[in-house]
């Protein structure tokens, strides 16, 4: 796991359009860091399905509108690295959320949410 | 019970997010937001984007009519000129008076304006809010070239947009390398080389002397070296300051900003204060701080919220805000930029910053430290990582390029986590840096679950 990491750092300084798109294995959400988050909407404005990508943002949450095609391109878009794949929060019976631990890829495991 | 009012001066992070705050705690309370700029609230970071081309201006208003009206919250567009403590009055220019229960002061900062000849000629621009902007914009479309004089985040996005529109951008530094106080010179260098590959040309070592003008127009600058370049914008960047001008002649203790309690209200308790106005405690270098940063403003805003809440009611105010590590992340460039905390720069010369501060800055990044402080470096191609610890905890970092242990390193900062089992080995300069930094985490991360 470690060398991927390093291999990470050893990439180009912006993401390639291709390596925007969600990791293959799995479910996967757009999820947002709100403390990085200003506002600027660059998000929702390149959204190809008009998501107010923003809005997630503000609260930290992940992006579960249906609308969303899983681009990627608010991902790439952001100017402040707000936005990255998540693993899809589900819901437990008593309204708790759920995630996976297994489902989770190196790059995610450096960024957790907040989730419980 | 009463319907108190919340007068809030001041549209920006830390004034909205109060107003959110306050609405949430105090469903019947009346609020009134007093904006002197013309427009909704908006993102002011995301100004830089707007010049860059990479976002329509509309696009940065994030709060429509229909988030005032359904949250009431009563916009003004005015501005208030002094307030009477006493009656608890505020006065808008034209005299009007506005009654308030509890008042948050959420003026902002202001950029300086040029101090050099010919600073007034047409095509001498700041680049601080929306109406900058569209200023900045409309001379693009007819300038050949422009000169962009200072050294912080500002600048540097000012110097870009106009490259981006097509303007023939010089980049004047008064020292010989980029942000000399916060950056290392290999980091300048990384910025440099993004900088030149842009086609924004560096100067080093420049400084303007004149502002060159023909019928009331720039037409180019004379610099301290003698030389003189052609240009048809002269863009100044050279910090901001503080707004103080409501609180002026009143007994509202002051610094370089508004000083403020851990509840965020100055000496007069129906005075609060929040945002790049408020000189706030910081516990690090035990100094009542300025940040011009957005996330600061925001979680200001929301602490003197909820506790005008309370105040407003006769309560205690309860919620004791303690100031985090100042954070920004920033796109210079093409390059992805993080710095948290205490990166160990340099002391201001000649008291240059006491004067005024870059925007997108925090006056604790700079700050000498209390005690011995020792840092780190891992550096591959255009990524960089810095850390710097004292004491056996991570006191700040700074990295370029890729930013996948900004969040780590924010955590490890802010939670003062007690890195002595590590700390040997991260101080050593090597390429397995983000490897030790994710193994810290990762240990720590799992014992805290």
């Amino acid at each position: 796991m470690f060398s991927k990491i390093r291999n990470l750092f050893a990439g180009p300084i912006l993401p390639e359009p291709d390596a925007v798109k969600p990791p293959e294995d799995g479910l996967y959400q757009v999820a947002a860091d709100a403390s990085r988050c200003v506002q600027c909407g660059i998000c929702g404005f390149n959204c190809p399905v008009g998501i107010e990508v923003r809005e997630y943002a503000r609260r930290g949450q992940n992006v579960t509108d249906s609308r969303c095609i899983s681009c990627g391109e608010c991902i790439a878009k952001c100017p402040r690295g707000t936005l990255n794949w998540g693993p899809v929060v589900l819901l437990r019976d008593d309204n708790s959320l759920e995630v996976d631990p297994d489902s989770l890829p190196v790059m995610l495991q450096l960024q957790p949410r907040d989730v419980k | 019970m009463n319907n108190y009012h919340y007068l809030i001066i001041g549209n920006g992070a830390a004034g909205m997010s109060a107003a959110e705050v306050i609405r949430k705690r105090d469903t019947r309370g009346r609020i009134t937001i007093v904006t002197d700029e013309p427009y909704l609230f908006y993102s002011r970071p995301g100004i830089a984007y707007y010049l860059a081309g990479q976002v329509p201006g509309d696009q940065l208003i994030s709060r429509r009519e229909s988030f005032y009206r359904d949250h009431r919250m009563d916009l003004r567009f005015g501005s208030i000129k002094r307030l009477d403590l006493e009656a608890k009055l505020a006065f808008f220019d034209n005299d009007e008076p506005i009654a308030y229960d509890v008042v948050l002061l959420a003026t902002g900062a202001t950029a300086v304006r040029p101090p050099f000849v010919g600073g007034d000629l047409d095509g001498v621009l700041t680049f601080d809010n929306m109406d900058d902007v569209k200023k900045i914009i409309a001379h693009g479309r007819r300038a050949k070239a422009a000169v962009v004089v200072g050294g912080g985040i500002t600048a540097m996005e000012f110097a870009e947009g106009l490259q981006h529109r097509g303007v023939r951008t010089f980049l004047l530094q008064r020292k010989d390398r980029v942000w000399p106080r916060l950056f290392d010179p290999r980091e300048s260098e990384i910025i440099e080389t993004a900088i030149t590959r842009e086609g924004v040309k560096l100067l080093y070592n420049e400084e303007i002397s004149e502002i060159l003008g023909k019928k009331g127009k720039v037409r180019g600058v004379r610099l301290k070296s003698g030389k003189e370049i052609e240009c048809q914008i002269v863009g100044v960047a050279i910090g901001v300051r503080p707004n103080l001008k409501v609180v002026e002649g009143l007994p509202i203790e002051q610094d370089r900003g508004l000083l403020v309690n851990p509840f965020m209200q100055t000496n007069i308790p129906s005075v609060f204060a929040a945002g790049d106005i408020a000189q706030v405690y910081d516990r690090w270098t035990r100094n009542h701080n300025l940040d011009v940063l957005w996330p600061s403003a925001i979680n200001e805003g929301r602490a003197a919220g909820t506790n005008m809440v309370d105040f407003a009611h006769g309560k205690d105010t309860q919620f004791h805000y303690q100031k985090g590590s100042p954070f920004n992340a920033a796109l210079l460039f093409g390059v992805h930029l993080t710095v948290i905390g205490q990166v160990g720069g340099q002391p201001a010369e000649n008291g240059e910053e006491l004067l005024h501060m870059s925007r997108g800055a925090s006056t604790v990044w700079t700050s000498p430290f209390s005690s011995n402080y020792r840092s780190a470096w891992d550096i591959k191609g255009p990524n960089s990582i810095r850390i710097v610890m004292s004491n056996n905890r991570m006191m700040g970092a700074l990295l370029m390029g890729q930013q996948q242990l900004a969040d780590p390193l924010r955590r490890l900062i802010e939670n003062e986590v007690d890195l002595e089992p590590y700390q040997d080995q991260l101080l050593v300069d090597d390429a397995d840096l983000p490897e030790k930094i994710l193994r810290a985490w990762q240990n720590w991360h799992q014992s805290w679950q």
